[in-house]
């Protein structure tokens, strides 16, 4: 009795499905090719993933209150315009200029709520709009040629090199540990949960579902924000394009590590291994030397693979809790 | 009553920003959106001659980056508004054909730039083509990085950034053929290539670029199809991968690429000069208009740059001249 507890509750959590096929690739790659699981290759994978981890955490925690954005790859490139207009135009301290680039980012989370809550319009619908007009914002704002990263800029303590890492990655841990802990030990946590899962009844039970979703919304942006300045400042550019695409790409990690679209499930732990997954897999296409034609093939049928993957197991956990109760 | 008052002002700001005087009305289309670094230069050259011949001028971004369908749409809109002239972008060969045809026998001007129909002339009926010859120009840059190539054996990786469009492939399909040719010429080496996809973000191109070179340290060089791959500096330093051991070529002057030039890490990139895309279609319809002259074919993507021309290059780079 003790043991199928312990499974049902492994194969309910959202993102075992993801775990396991990352554990699968793992091993089995490891074998067909010696040089996918050594330093130097986890050094590359891991250079770009905070990035994206943090995108895809952001959008994990906005789908778990029930919520979609579709604005979150022009908010990664208008977060560090705004930021570099600020540091090379203005002269403002990079920490200013920063906390001002989130800024920017976070009201852009503040508006997708309005509209999306108060218009009772569809996020999918709010955020696609958004997506156009803040990619226009960061074309406008910098002209199109956005300043130059000085090359004397202070940017270690956020993308400097602690031996084979980067320090993004602490800053990407010490994140996912803070909305991790919301999420799971906090009043605030179960709001988001109880949201997602079912508004009404979550509004019957007292809780403002309207501050809920727009703390998500602007949580959302600020860490799509922040995960651009992290980009510029590690590839020492800002292009108008940054993120472009992102969007499907941490909506894709997010529904991977086990966020429902329905809202109500999902986790900061699923967001970072289905972030990670997806990575691998784009690693193990290079190193495999797929066939460029081929390879969005791929990603797409192995996103395809681990989400009837989640499904089944979500399925298999919900049949032992019918034969427990029998 | 509000939304009444704002919508009036927007109507008037839009009426204002329409030049009066503006004797004729020209219009270029591309299939990128807004965000494409590489078109502010195009757009610059645009607006530049539009100011000095006093034309009025509009550069069509598509709402969706490689939308065909939206990119004819507005095409088919313009000509059946009757716009003095057109400039467009052709990554497709077929499509545009009939929209191009028509606006041809309506008498409005029509000019490819950027990108043409890979059969030139002969695919289209467009009057000239002011761009790049993407094939040759992959072909000349193979050519010229080859010269770099280590003694022994040779492994090469080709950057597609994006299959099925004719750019990528024209220009990709250029460095293959030189390959394909100095394998034939030095029968004593092993030459061979991988072709990846290797995306339209710096971010992830560099990514790519590093996980290959990592897992297969025999490449000796790199081919992008765009400027991409200049994205790729930040993690082969990461790697350890001295300044020289990989080969690096690419397309278009950026700020990385330069930035990667002056490190070491690119060695070799060809300048389409889009300043000159922008500017000289722009031109030419108003010759055309104004005094009856014809529309001629310029090559504008000749220009090799090597680390040691980006000093003198640097300048015009800010001023988004090329």
């Amino acid at each position: 009795m003790f043991s199928k507890n312990k499974i049902k509750s492994l194969l309910s959590r959202p993102e075992f499905s993801s775990l396991a096929i990352f554990l699968f690739l793992l091993i089995t790659f490891t074998f067909v090719n010696d040089r996918f699981l050594n330093s130097r290759n986890f050094m590359v994978i891991l250079a770009t993933y905070p990035e994206l981890a943090l995108v895809a955490l952001g959008i994990t925690i906005l789908m778990i209150s029930g919520e979609f954005d579709l604005s979150v790859g022009s908010v990664f490139a208008v977060s560090p315009i705004v930021t570099m207009i600020l540091i090379v135009d203005y002269e403002l301290h990079i920490v200013i200029a920063i906390l001002l680039g989130l800024t920017a980012a976070g009201f852009i989370g503040f508006i997708n709520a309005l509209i999306t809550i108060k218009f009772k319009i569809p996020s999918f619908i709010a955020t696609l709009g958004m997506l156009f007009m803040a990619r226009s914002i960061a074309v406008v704002i910098s002209g199109g040629f956005p300043p130059s990263v000085p090359k004397d800029l202070p940017t270690e303590w956020l993308v400097g090199r602690v031996d084979m890492l980067r320090v993004s990655i602490f800053w990407l841990i010490g994140i996912a540990l803070i909305c991790n802990f919301v999420l799971k030990k906090t009043n605030f946590g179960s709001w988001v949960y109880a949201t997602g899962e079912n508004p009404n009844a979550a509004k019957d039970l007292g809780i403002n579902t309207f501050k809920v979703k727009t703390i998500c919304f602007i949580t959302c942006s600020v860490l799509a924000g922040f995960a651009g300045i992290i980009q510029s400042f590690r590839i020492k550019t800002v292009i108008t394009s940054l993120g472009a695409g992102l969007e499907l790409q941490a909506i894709a990690s997010a529904v991977v590590g086990g966020a429902a679209l329905m809202g109500g499930v999902g986790s900061a732990f699923g967001a970072l291994i289905g972030t990670f997954l997806l990575s691998i897999i784009d690693n193990i296409l290079i190193l495999s030397r797929v066939d460029g034609n081929w390879f969005k093939f791929a990603v797409g049928a192995l996103i395809v693979i681990a989400v009837i993957l989640n499904t089944f197991t979500k399925n298999t956990a919900d049949k032992i809790r019918l034969k427990d109760d029998e | 009553m509000n939304i009444m008052k704002l919508f009036l002002a927007m109507c008037t700001v839009v009426l204002i920003s329409v030049p009066a005087s503006a004797k004729y009305k020209f219009s270029v289309l591309t299939q990128v959106d807004t965000s494409n670094t590489f078109w502010q230069g195009i757009k610059r050259g645009m607006d530049d001659a539009c100011e000095m011949l006093d034309v009025d001028c509009q550069l069509v971004f598509n709402q969706e980056n490689g939308n065909l369908q939206m990119q004819l749409t507005n095409l088919e809109v313009l000509v059946e508004q009757g716009i003095d002239g057109i400039s467009l972008v052709i990554v497709e060969d077929t499509m545009f054909d009939e929209a191009v045809q028509k606006a041809i026998d309506a008498g409005i001007p029509v000019i490819t730039t950027n990108v043409d129909d890979s059969e030139g002339a002969e695919g289209n009926a467009r009057l000239a083509f002011v761009g790049q010859d993407l094939y040759q120009a992959g072909y000349e840059l193979a050519k010229e990085l080859s010269k770099q190539f280590p003694e022994g054996d040779t492994h090469v990786l080709l950057g597609l950034s994006a299959p099925g469009q004719n750019w990528a492939e024209l220009r990709i399909g250029g460095v293959r053929q030189f390959m394909e040719e100095y394998k034939v010429a030095n029968p004593n080496k092993k030459v061979t290539w991988d072709t990846i996809d290797s995306g339209l973000d710096t971010s992830v191109t560099g990514q790519r670029i590093c996980a290959y070179v990592q897992g297969h340290p025999e490449t000796n060089a790199y081919f992008d199809a765009g400027f991409w791959g200049s994205g790729a500096g930040e993690c082969l330093r990461d790697l350890g991968i001295k300044p020289g051991e990989l080969l690096m070529a690419m397309f278009d002057l950026v700020d990385i690429t330069m930035d990667e030039m002056d490190k070491g890490y690119v060695h070799l990139t060809i300048d389409q000069q889009p300043y000159l895309q922008g500017y000289l279609p722009i031109l030419q319809m108003y010759l055309m208009k104004e005094f009856g002259l014809s529309a001629w074919d310029v090559n504008t993507g000749k220009a090799l740059v090597f680390p040691s021309d980006v000093k003198n290059i640097r300048k015009y780079i800010d001023m988004g001249v090329r």
